[in-house]
């Protein structure tokens, strides 16, 4: 079985719901002025505000998706690592002390300090409020995948139960709670992923023979190649008749005497076939579930999904290795094989689907290097298209740290420039540290025999059930804690820009202070409400690859203008607006219209898309400096010269 | 410690270009190298599969080496920039 809910993972997750919920009640009598609420009376001390920057930044996408792409596909996953904490490098050289210098409470307060426009801040509060709620479905869907394992619950119970805490939390205490919040979760995470990866590396590798293991997959063979279209019977039990969608599929069906069936890939080496246990999960219109033929649980009758990740062989024929040193682990892995997993969607008569999830054995060399993903894939395929699909990612995630909002709004949070960067040298190190160690944990977790074929989300939290039951619960509580931070940080961004640049700002509501945070916590709570209905609505995308599109569009909205106001000095207000919104609009739209979206999101195929390539940042952050540049030299006869920070 | 207004205002502002002139480098050569790694990955990705040291293949050096790199830089910077005013 691979959940089980676990009292102790409860018991634990409960103390840090209750003990935030605490915290958030305790501070919040201090936080009554717009000044306290939104940016903590900029009192917050330098090294807090950067392990604090950790848990803002490190979201369920980090913790998650990085460690569950590299579980299920190997270094792809830390293409997003390096991409990620490449960003912090703009942040740091580029965004941090200016932004101290000109912003006050929301990202637009920084864009619009030297206009005082009511276009800038329309523009900057919308642009804010979108990449937010882009960031905001990721860390719900995470929430959502966590709370199976934890409490046993659905999908959406866990959804509502982090929309319903965050709320709380913003609505508090603002900024401070969030802070104390976020420092907490970054804090908790490094130190225990830290623990993870030595226990990772302390267990090492073994190879697990098939029939053995926590899944006990079979393989049958070797069949002689020619032999073996005839056979009607498999290692002394009957082949199924096959009918469609079966016939031709690459599988073998084997009837089962407890009922349903196994499922086998066919797997040929020169003349000589194997089956290798394969895994059907067949959907009904109506939701309803089998596995292998039967239906999905654990009471009799029914059947639940085998754990899975395991080493088909080791170096020099050794079938466990002991405890690695932490190069010695990524040497050993290079020289081994590795069985990953893919899938197959088999669609029948009726409209069940039938996904089948088969083995396979992977070299280890090919699992340390960029393209086994299929969004890396690419650029093993020699096309040009692919690569610069590629690069368009990547630039996105170069360019996108420095440009979301939620991120942009702690530098408000300490009391001057110099605090601003070294609350970014803390936050560097912290974030680069478990960058690294994601590698790890992703890694172990491919080899742990304990994953979830159909949920890559869980990887990092199944990893720490196959070392110990404690660690588990400990671990699943943080990654609870992490879409905490996460989703508290975007709402309070998203409820500033609300309040402060939309009602205040752009409509010229005169709104006191604690008017102002009053508006403020009533957009956190709709926020929230939007947050929850869309984890629900997105439950089955990979949390990494929904991040990716919040960064594409924050680096094409905000970073052109952002970056052009610091070193640009014919910068006008109507180049400002005009690049956000360009920048968000062609992006956005770009993305709407795009193949991944088109096939994930509406259920159509990928050549219906009318976006050339999935990733549009390649495009769309030089057209926003474009716009910015001509509108800026068409309109600077109308305006004064602003000058450069 | 200057007591004068203007002087440390002036004080600030050089402090600022000086910062801004140290980070900027940093973030160029930092940007080199990443560009360096994404060209690499996305038009030479059979180099990242090499192993130039210690048995260990270049995609996983270069891509520890990016990550240590943008530490090592975030302390030289901190270590020589200088401070730029007391804030707002």
């Amino acid at each position: 079985m691979i959940y089980e809910v676990s009292p102790l993972a409860v018991a634990i997750f409960l103390l840090f719901v209750g003990g935030t919920i605490g915290l958030s009640f305790f501070l919040g009598r201090k936080t009554q002025t717009s000044e306290g609420y939104f940016a903590a009376h900029g009192q917050v001390p330098w090294a807090v505000n950067g392990i604090a920057f950790a848990g803002d930044y490190l979201s369920a996408a980090s913790f998650l998706g990085i460690c569950g792409m590299i579980a299920f596909y190997g270094y792809d996953g830390f293409l997003y690592s390096i991409g990620y904490l490449a960003g912090w490098i703009v942040a740091l050289f580029v965004i941090a002390e200016p932004m101290k210098r000109l912003g006050r409470f929301t990202f637009a307060d920084a864009l619009d300090s030297q206009f005082d426009s009511r276009g800038i801040k329309l523009a900057a509060g919308i642009s804010t409020l979108a990449v937010s709620v882009f960031y905001l479905i990721p860390q719900m869907v995470g929430a959502g995948a966590l709370i199976q394992p934890l409490l046993g619950l659905p999908h959406w119970a866990g959804v509502v139960l982090v929309g319903a805490t965050v709320i709380v939390i913003v609505v508090t205490a603002g900024m401070v709670s969030t802070t104390w919040v976020q420092f907490l979760k970054g804090s908790m995470l490094v130190i225990f992923s830290f623990i993870l990866s030595a226990m990772v590396l302390s267990r090492g590798l073994e190879v697990t023979p098939p029939g053995s293991g926590p899944g006990e997959l079979q393989t049958i063979g070797p069949l002689p190649a020619s032999e073996f279209a005839q056979l009607q019977a498999f290692a002394g039990r009957p082949a199924m008749r096959e009918t469609e969608p079966w016939v031709d599929s690459g599988f073998v069906r084997l009837e089962n005497p407890a009922g349903g069936f196994d499922v086998f890939s066919v797997r040929q080496q020169d003349d000589q076939v194997w089956l290798d246990q394969a895994q059907a999960v067949t959907t009904a219109a109506d939701g309803s579930q089998q596995i292998d033929g039967l239906p999905k649980g654990d009471g009799e009758g029914q059947r639940l999904l085998r754990p899975v990740g395991h080493l088909a062989s080791l170096p020099d024929g050794q079938t466990e290795t002991g405890p690695l040193g932490p190069l010695q682990f990524f040497r050993t892995l290079q020289n081994s094989e590795v069985v990953l997993w893919g899938n197959r969607r088999l669609v029948h008569a009726d409209q069940t689907v039938t996904t089948v999830y088969y083995q396979k054995p992977t070299e280890g060399s090919r699992i340390l290097r960029p393209g086994e993903h299929p969004t890396f894939a690419g650029i093993r395929s020699g096309q040009t298209k692919d690569r610069i699909e590629f690069l368009s990612l990547m630039l996105a995630l170069f360019c996108g740290t420095a440009s979301l909002p939620h991120i942009l709004i702690r530098y408000y949070t300490v009391k001057d420039e110099a605090a601003a960067r070294k609350s970014t040298i803390v936050g560097i190190t912290s974030i680069g540290v478990f960058y690294v160690l994601t590698l790890y944990l992703g890694l172990g977790a491919m080899t742990s025999g304990a994953l979830d074929v159909t949920n890559s989300n869980m990887a990092a939290p199944l990893l720490a059930r196959s070392l110990s039951p404690l660690l588990f619960a400990i671990i699943s509580a943080i990654a609870f804690t992490t879409v905490l931070g996460t989703v508290s940080g975007l709402i309070l961004a998203s409820s500033g820009a609300v309040a402060h640049d939309l009602i205040s700002g752009f409509l010229g509501i005169p709104l006191s202070g604690q008017q102002q945070v009053r508006v403020a916590k009533i957009a956190a709570v709709i926020v929230g409400g939007i947050a929850i209905l869309l984890g629900i609505a997105f439950v089955e995308m990979n949390v990494s690859y929904l991040v990716g599109w919040a960064f594409s569009i924050a680096a094409s909205a905000n970073l052109p203008a952002l970056t052009m106001l610091l070193f640009w000095k014919r910068t006008t207000r109507q180049g400002i607006i005009a690049s956000v919104i360009v920048g968000m609009v062609s992006s956005l739209g770009w993305i709407l219209l795009s193949a991944d979206t088109f096939t994930q999101v509406y259920g159509l195929r990928a050549d219906q898309a009318w976006a050339p390539l999935s990733q549009p940042g390649i495009v769309t952050i030089p057209l926003a400096y474009l716009t910015l540049i001509v509108v800026s030299l068409a309109t600077s006869n109308n305006r004064a010269t602003a000058k450069a920070a | 410690m200057p007591t004068d207004p203007s002087a440390d205002s002036t004080t600030a502002a050089t402090a600022r270009k000086q910062n801004m002139r140290l980070g900027l480098s940093l973030f160029v050569l930092y940007t080199l190298l990443y560009g360096a790694f994404v060209m690499t990955s996305a038009f030479y990705p059979d180099v990242m599969e090499t192993r130039p040291w210690g048995g260990l293949n270049l995609a996983l050096l270069s891509g520890f080496g990016l990550i240590l790199v943008a530490i090592l830089l975030s302390f030289i910077y901190g270590l020589f920039s200088r401070v730029a005013g007391a804030g707002r």
